[in-house]
């Protein structure tokens, strides 16, 4: 039963099935997996102040966002201060110097995502504003990533959003805020994936000739 | 004997020394000498390695391949093919080179990267893995706590979602290591999400397993939890030793099929959650942006696709003779079924032969008896998997997607062989 539901899971890529068959799943592994139904008894139980530290996920709800606040105002000191060195005072792609390499343009891009040259940034692109304070407390500055305070980090946000014209400049930003700010390109994706999108077939014989999309276009 | 019958003998001595040399990959002229009419093949003279002692065992405690074969490596991705202005290294990528290798695992040594903030070097004494969120128990887990799990040992490739992103739009990729190298396959050993699950006790509102690794990025992706329980791995070896530091030492997360990204490496934590987290690498990253502006989100399975990796690019053919066509061929959604290939651009096409057992989510050699007489050809693969699936050409994906969707190119692939032998990358 478990292994025909999780057929047609595949099938109708329906990732978000009732939960129920999450526990029929879980009781009905593949085949050469060895059976056991008891617990192992193996790894230590801990609460989460053992691992407070690693639990860094921002969610879309605001779940996870520490206490702090920023303003654009500041937050525009601490760009010039850790990120204009690789993002250029600009926010965009490539900037001179010994740092010249290929950085992800932070601002711009409005209404260019149905054009033939989009160009998809925080502002253009992005559908949570959360996820930006969640990618700058993982991983940012790329050299010294966790080295801002988290007010820092609502600073910056707040600039980012300022920068892609979303928020003013004194719009002061915190865990009660950051989630309710509604991204330009919130209904900008598409679920579940519906591929298969393509119709090809096995041709073995006398079947067209496959030349480059490029010349397609041009015709 | 006749003279006619010592002409006869000769045609066959030659025309079997041709198709010899053909086949070894000699040119014809480094055998029979540019301008000579007769062949000159000098006696064997005894080399200096049949005459001294070699190495002695053990003069590499961990062996390496012969010096001979150096060119043989990982590449960096260059102005070539991304955008003029290289990535910097530390979240950057390299590329396997498919054309030397040999059956369907990827030496280890080999594999493909593609990191986000370098290579840690993490002391696996001190490694954790935290298992929280929606289970009955929250636990911590060091790496022999894992190891002490019921194993399984599975193969499997990995491919980056970006592999071939280069090609969309024209042939760019100047050989299949370019165009097709963010792709290997290894035997991994590691135990069952879901034996994992089961030791914390999964709540029944979970809906997602977020797994982030311990590199200075910290990178996290979500996973359906259906998805997770039925095939996902975490993993502590490839092909029988520990895993590289470049794939994820000491602790990885398989998703068998599903897209390179979502291997987390190094994996530190695994939240179990009734949303996911939509971080960057499932938001502004990791999504396919179609025509209209709207971009597919969670398009997480690697489509059956497939490539030959000899006679390709930048390879020359050398005389005219027998030549087996290979490469390989693999889906995210299960076995290969079908290997087509294709010596006149597509036209007309005959089955190959797959190498078996084939395996599920893995990749699959294939291989096509051909005479090449001297003409110019455009070679192509076509895959089919298990669920009936045909790979698309590019002009059919674009037709769909546009050419702006960046991931997930697995249309077929041209290889154009030239008059004088040589192969380009080129729809002829």
């Amino acid at each position: 039963m478990a292994q025909l539901l999780i057929l047609m899971a595949k099938h109708v890529r329906l990732w978000l099935l009732a939960p129920a068959l999450v526990l029929a799943s879980a009781v009905c592994p593949a085949d050469d997996i060895p059976m056991h139904d008891a617990r192992l008894h193996i790894g230590t139980a801990v609460t989460s102040e053992v691992f407070a530290s690693w639990n860094i996920t921002v969610f879309r709800d605001g779940a996870g966002l520490p206490p702090g606040s920023g303003n654009a105002v500041a937050g525009e000191k601490t760009f010039e201060l850790h990120c204009a060195r690789c993002h250029g005072p600009l926010g965009t792609r490539y900037i001179g110097g010994n740092q010249h390499r290929n950085y992800p343009s932070l601002w711009g891009g409005k209404g260019t995502l149905n054009t033939g040259e989009p160009v998809q940034t925080i502002g253009s692109y992005w559908p949570y504003a959360t996820s930006v304070f969640d990618y700058i407390q993982r991983a940012m500055p790329f050299w010294n990533p966790k080295t801002m305070s988290d007010n820092d980090i609502y600073g910056l946000t707040a600039y980012l959003l300022f920068r892609n014209e979303i928020i003013d400049k004194e719009t002061i930003i915190d865990k009660n805020v950051l989630h309710r700010i509604n991204m330009p390109n919130r209904y900008g994706f598409v679920q579940p994936d519906p591929r298969p999108d393509t119709q090809a077939v096995r041709c073995m014989q006398d079947c067209p000739p496959i030349k480059a999309p490029g010349i397609l276009k041009a015709r | 004997m006749t003279k006619q019958r010592k002409d006869i003998d000769r045609r066959r001595f030659l025309q079997g020394l041709g198709t010899l040399v053909a086949a070894s990959g000699l040119g014809i002229n480094q055998v029979f000498g540019a301008n000579s009419r007769q062949p000159v093949i000098e006696p064997l003279k005894v080399p200096d390695w049949s005459r001294q002692q070699g190495r002695p065992a053990g003069s590499l405690r961990y062996g390496q391949p012969s010096g001979y074969e150096s060119r043989v490596q990982r590449i960096l991705t260059s102005p070539v093919l991304y955008d003029q202005i290289p990535p910097q290294p530390s979240s950057s990528w390299t590329y396997t080179p498919l054309q030397d290798l040999h059956g369907s695992i990827t030496p280890n040594g080999l594999f493909y990267e593609r990191h986000h903030a370098g290579i840690p070097n993490i002391d696996p004494r001190e490694h954790r893995l935290i298992v929280h969120g929606l289970v009955g128990q929250a636990k911590m887990f060091t790496m022999a706590d894992i190891k002490r799990f019921p194993a399984v040992t599975r193969t499997h490739f990995i491919e980056c979602s970006g592999n071939t992103d280069t090609e969309w739009e024209k042939p760019t990729g100047r050989t299949v290591q370019e165009t097709h190298g963010l792709l290997s396959c290894a035997q991994w050993t590691g135990v069952p999400l879901n034996i994992l699950l089961k030791e914390c006790g999964i709540k029944g509102s979970a809906g997602w397993v977020l797994a982030e690794g311990a590199d200075a990025a910290n990178m996290l992706r979500s996973v359906p939890i259906q998805m997770a329980l039925d095939d996902v791995l975490l993993v502590y070896a490839q092909n029988g030793e520990a895993l590289r530091p470049e794939q994820g030492y000491p602790l990885r997360f398989l998703v068998p099929g599903g897209e390179g990204n979502m291997n987390v490496k190094w994996l530190r934590r695994l939240e179990i959650s009734d949303q996911p987290a939509q971080s960057r690498e499932e938001t502004s990253k990791y999504t396919d942006l179609m025509t209209n502006g709207l971009a597919r989100q969670f398009t997480f399975v690697m489509q059956a696709n497939s490539v030959i990796t000899q006679p390709s690019g930048s390879q020359n053919l050398g005389g005219h003779g027998f030549y087996e066509i290979r490469g390989l061929a693999w889906s995210g959604n299960g076995k290969i079924s079908h290997v087509d290939v294709s010596v006149d651009g597509g036209r007309n096409w005959q089955p190959a032969q797959l190498q078996t057992p084939v395996e599920n989510k893995a990749l699959t050699v294939f291989r096509f008896p051909w005479e090449w007489r001297g003409q110019g050809h455009v070679l192509f693969s076509r895959a089919t998997d298990e669920t009936g699936y045909v790979q698309p050409t590019r002009t059919e994906l674009v037709k769909v997607r546009g050419s702006h969707s960046e991931y997930h190119n697995n249309g077929l692939q041209p290889w154009e062989v030239r008059i004088d032998g040589s192969v380009i990358n080129s729809y002829g």
